[in-house]
């Protein structure tokens, strides 16, 4: 597209052809077109030709401005001034190559821009409330928190009005939380009252059975306390843990000498089987390397199941080591 | 002044039958027409020159849905005044109909 400059020498040419006037005739008319536009546009500012728009005469008011080479501020007068608007046969005419494209909604954007500014309303509104509190400096505090208590509902009140889909979201985590909450409360209630029982049959020593109660170590224990005792802490002792801990494998567990059966019931899962044989959750990974025979995937557990619970190395499953639990989460990680 | 009252007066001033000035007047404008899809631009001397500017896309919000919305480039046509005639309707107080 080439730009061109088409004069109305030209124009007359095209008209000519089109229509059986002469050149001549084309000329004048097209001139005088002109002339009448601009006496029409002078005298009623506007005229209106059909086809190809409207020409208004508008004036610009006076308005400051900026001299942009010396700086010096100026005025400008006011002006008279042609506005064309091109009637839509000609919009369209024009418009032809780009016809095909439509505006074009943007939902990413809008969803993070929205997410973005919700948190920042609840801020403002929080310190707001923090500052309207300071403000109130009054040295009796049940009033300071009875003003906070209708500053919150005033808060909560403002939020239902500007945006209730969080606070229905809020309300759904709040119950979800609940459920979660009650669920483990009630398990665990459950398994403390059994293994007391357990205790209490197997006849340990007093000293074990308060540090099974702290720390529930369990039946794992007992070559805890004979090893710590034998062969008080040595360098190489407390080198060896580390070592431990850096090679192991999965066939470990596997091949590792089962030290009982527990069998899945209602509600079990393997962080629970793991706290409850080794005293962590964490260490649910080397429970599932020693059933991979049976565990596919660390969700497979079904009820009825028996798991083998292998008999590792102390430093392997010592809860109250960090590394162990470090390097346990770590695995964990690799299996999710 | 609309378009029946341009095509009387033209009739009037060139001693044409309004039927004549109709037809011309359509020509006149497909001619304006085709050049602006050539992307030519037209100037009428002593008046002005009618231009095609490109408008770039752009993107437009919706201040109370926040949804936002990309508005494709388009053409569009411009005219600028003459310097001649913008100097003649300088100080000019239409007088309005």
């Amino acid at each position: 597209m080439e730009n061109k400059k088409q004069s109305i020498q030209e124009l007359v040419d095209i008209i000519a052809t089109q229509t059986n006037f002469t050149k001549k005739n084309s000329e004048e008319f097209l001139k005088e077109f002109v002339h009448v536009l601009q006496e029409y546009l002078e005298k009623d500012g506007f005229v209106k030709v059909k086809g190809l728009g409207a020409f208004k005469l508008v004036k610009n008011e006076e308005r400051k401005s900026v001299n942009v080479t010396t700086g010096e501020a100026i005025i400008i007068p006011a002006h008279n001034k042609v506005s064309f608007i091109p009637d839509n046969a000609i919009k369209e005419a024009v418009n032809k190559p780009y016809a095909h494209l439509e505006t074009i909604t943007v939902d990413d954007d809008t969803k993070n821009s929205t997410i973005d500014a919700q948190p920042d309303n609840t801020v403002r509104e929080e310190k707001s409330i923090q500052d309207e509190a300071k403000n109130n400096s009054i040295p009796n505090n049940t009033v300071i928190q009875q003003e906070e208590t209708s500053n919150n509902s005033k808060k909560t009140k403002k939020n239902k009005k500007k945006n209730p889909v969080a606070i229905v979201i809020l309300l759904l985590l709040f119950h979800v939380a609940m459920a979660v909450s009650f669920y483990f409360y009630k398990t665990e209630i459950v398994s403390f009252f059994q293994r007391a029982v357990t205790i209490e049959e197997n006849n340990l020593p007093q000293a074990t059975i308060i540090d099974n109660q702290l720390s529930p170590v369990s039946i794992v224990a007992d070559t805890v306390v004979v090893v710590e005792t034998d062969s008080m802490p040595d360098t190489t002792n407390i080198q060896q843990p580390d070592e431990i801990i850096a090679t192991y494998t999965p066939e470990l567990a596997q091949n590792a000498p089962i030290k009982e059966y527990v069998t899945v019931n209602e509600g079990s899962r393997l962080t629970w089987i793991a706290y409850k044989a080794y005293g962590h959750k964490a260490f649910w990974v080397y429970i599932y390397d020693a059933n991979r025979n049976q565990l596919k995937t660390p969700n497979d557990v079904k009820i009825g199941m028996e798991l083998a619970i292998p008999e590792l190395d102390a430093s392997l499953v010592n809860p109250n080591d960090e590394n162990c639990v470090i390097k346990a989460l770590e695995l964990a990680e690799k299996y999710k | 002044m609309n378009n029946k009252e341009l095509i009387s007066e033209l009739s009037k001033r060139l001693r044409v039958s309004q039927n004549d000035i109709s037809n011309l007047l359509a020509s006149t404008v497909s001619a304006f027409s085709t050049a602006f899809q050539q992307g030519n631009d037209v100037s009428l001397q002593g008046f002005g020159i009618f231009q095609i500017r490109k408008k770039n896309e752009r993107i437009i919000v919706n201040p109370s849905t926040n949804v936002r919305q990309i508005v494709p480039p388009k053409l569009t046509v411009i005219f600028k005044m003459s310097n001649t005639y913008k100097e003649k309707i300088k100080n000019i107080i239409p007088h309005g109909k």
